[in-house]
This record gives C-alpha cells, structure tokens and sequence, in this order.
C-alpha cells in the first residue's frame, strides 16, 4: 500500500455498504486494545510492513503479526464472522 | 488442507492480508473458500480505511514514530543510491499523521452518531425519572457540602475541586445514579437562571466526541473529559456553556 498514492483515496471512496456498519466498525476498531489498534493503524493506513511496525513500536516480528492477527480475529468477531479466539490461539504467540 | 495447515494459512491471511506469500496465493487459487477469505479480508481492510477517519493516534504513537532518526541523507546518498528504510519511516509517519489528523477533522464535522443519540436519549430518560427528587431537593434551600458531594461523586471515581470556582453555585443534589448499565455515575444539580442544571458524571467514554442533544424542554451537552464524560443538562433557554467551563474545572478523576 502506498501511504501517498492512491491506495488510500482509494479506500476511502469505498465506504462500508451503509452509516450503520461503519458506525459498528467505527466502534469495534475503537474498541480493540491499543496493543491491537496500533499495529493494524499502521499497516492499514500507514502502509507499513510487519518488520516496520515492529521496528517502530520496538516488538519482535512474531508479536506484531499475531497482534494483526487477533486485531482482525476481533473485528470479525464483532461481526460474527469468526468464532472466539480459543485459549490455544491465544497462547500460541506472545 | 488439513486443519493445521489452515490455521496456518489464516494466522498468514489474518495478519497480512496483502500478503504475497507464494504459498498462500496458490493455495487460495486451487480453493476458493480460501481464495474468499482472502478476499473478505481485504475488503474488511478496505472498510477499516474508509472507517479509522474518527480513530485518533493512539497516545504516544506519533511521538515513537517521529522518535525514529532520519538518516543523513548525504551519508545516504554515499553508501547507497537508494534512500534508506527509516527515512522512509520519517516520511511515511509525517503522511500517516497528516492523513489521520485530516479524517478526524473531517469526522469532527460529523453529526453524532446514532450510539451517541442512543445515549442522548437515556440521559434525558434519566433527567425525567429523577425529576420529581431533583423538585423536592431543589425546593429545599439547603446547599450540600464539598465532603458530602464527594463522597456520592466516590461512587463514579470523581470528585469536585473545592478550588473556589463553585463558591457562588452550590450543589443542592447529588445522588449516585447509573444512566448506563453498570457504570457507575453521579447526578449533581445546581440552580441555573432558568431552572434546575444537570451536572451528570460517568466514568466511562461511550461518546466519541462533544455534542448537544435536546428535547422539547431540555437542552444538554455531553463532554468527553480525561476520564469519563460530563453531561449538562438544563432548561432550553439556560446558558449551559459557563457551567461547562465551571465544572470542567472543578471535577477530578480519583481513579
């Protein structure tokens, strides 16, 4: 994703298909921790790699992409288009 | 695909659903439930882009992003003809908070949304349940004193700043009340010039943002502070913005 090219003018004239479901993404995304937030703020907006966001927020790789991982599981979850995380999932990864 | 391998493939699509992975894309070409997982994750992307426009930066985020040194850039220019991954970082973070600090001017033009009128709505519910105490107490003369105030205020993690600004507004109601399930608030009342003012206190942030709501008789601001959210609640013609800036000094946070 290029942060100054098109990608996210691109993005941004695809809205969620009515008010109500980004106002229900708008709460869900301000809902998640900002151990999760933060990471998925700066892959999605900011274009950045899971090395980067690591870099930037001084973690390790793995915890980066498993923060991705949860933050996006949640999300779905909001929707109830994943099951809940497990107790396994979750330990499987910092 | 056992199991195990598709966990692994949705840890990999999960995380990054642009992933270029070879492995990943040829497995989601030979199945297109896989190739619709893909799919449905990015367009969840594409969604969360068009959505962060009312997401601020988390705290201390920009600051670690603009933490990170721009290399200099004739020493760059010496060792490699390509810029360096954190410079690219200096200008990526300086996009990223310009691109967000946009939305959320944006966002700011926005009417409330419907959860805020939703909780619009239960305030004033509770302003008309509570009116016939607020009637009795306010027909009473008698003012509440700073102790007793916080010790009821105790109950949403606030308190008031006995500071001096409140010496000509006594507060003559304080009850705890609980305008949304299981948060804890405090409902203070203080005569305005044209009736009674509302001062309600929670200690959560289920607003996203300042804004008014009104009824036939009511008019009320709903103010995200540090901590919670203060609302006023008063007569349409009471001029609520003084008691804005009086008690947006004078209540702290204890928790």
């Amino acid at each position: 994703m290029d942060i100054e090219g098109q990608a996210i003018s691109e993005a941004a004239d695809k809205e969620p298909e009515s008010k109500m479901d980004r106002e229900l993404l708008y709460n869900a995304i301000n809902k998640l921790d900002a151990d999760y937030r933060e990471p998925l703020l700066l892959q999605v907006i900011g274009g950045f790699s899971g090395k980067e966001i690591a870099e930037i927020l001084k973690l390790n790789n793995n915890t980066v992409m498993t923060r991705l991982f949860r933050a996006r599981s949640k999300l779905r979850q909001e929707f109830n288009l994943d099951p809940e995380l497990t107790e396994d999932s979750a330990k499987h990864n910092p | 695909m056992d199991e195990l391998e598709f966990q692994k493939f949705k840890k990999i699509v999960y995380a990054d659903p642009g992933t270029e992975d070879p492995e990943v894309l040829q497995a989601a070409r030979a199945n297109p439930e896989l190739q619709k997982l893909v799919d449905d994750m990015r367009e969840l992307d594409t969604s969360v882009a068009a959505t962060l426009s009312g997401i601020p930066i988390p705290a201390g985020l920009a600051e670690n992003l603009l933490a990170i040194p721009e290399v200099d850039t004739a020493v760059a220019a010496t060792e490699s003809p390509a810029p360096a991954p954190r410079y690219h970082y200096y200008a990526l973070a300086a996009c990223l908070i310009l691109a967000v600090g946009i939305t959320i001017g944006f966002n700011l033009n926005r009417g409330p949304t419907s959860s805020n009128l939703a909780f619009g709505d239960n305030v004033l519910k509770h302003i008309y349940v509570d009116v016939d105490l607020l009637n009795s107490a306010m027909a009473e003369s008698a003012t509440m004193t700073f102790p007793v105030v916080n010790q009821v205020m105790a109950n949403a993690g606030s308190r008031l700043n006995d500071n001096g600004l409140l010496q000509n507004t006594p507060v003559r109601f304080a009850l705890p009340c609980e305008v949304i399930p299981s948060f804890q608030s405090t409902h203070l009342a203080v005569q305005g010039n044209a009736g009674t003012v509302n001062i309600i206190v929670i200690n959560n942030s289920p607003v996203n943002g300042e804004f008014t709501i009104r009824d036939d008789r009511y008019d009320g601001i709903v103010i995200p502070m540090d901590q919670g959210n203060m609302i006023l609640i008063g007569e349409r013609n009471e001029d609520l913005d003084q008691y804005k800036d009086l008690f947006s000094d004078s209540i702290d946070w204890v928790i």
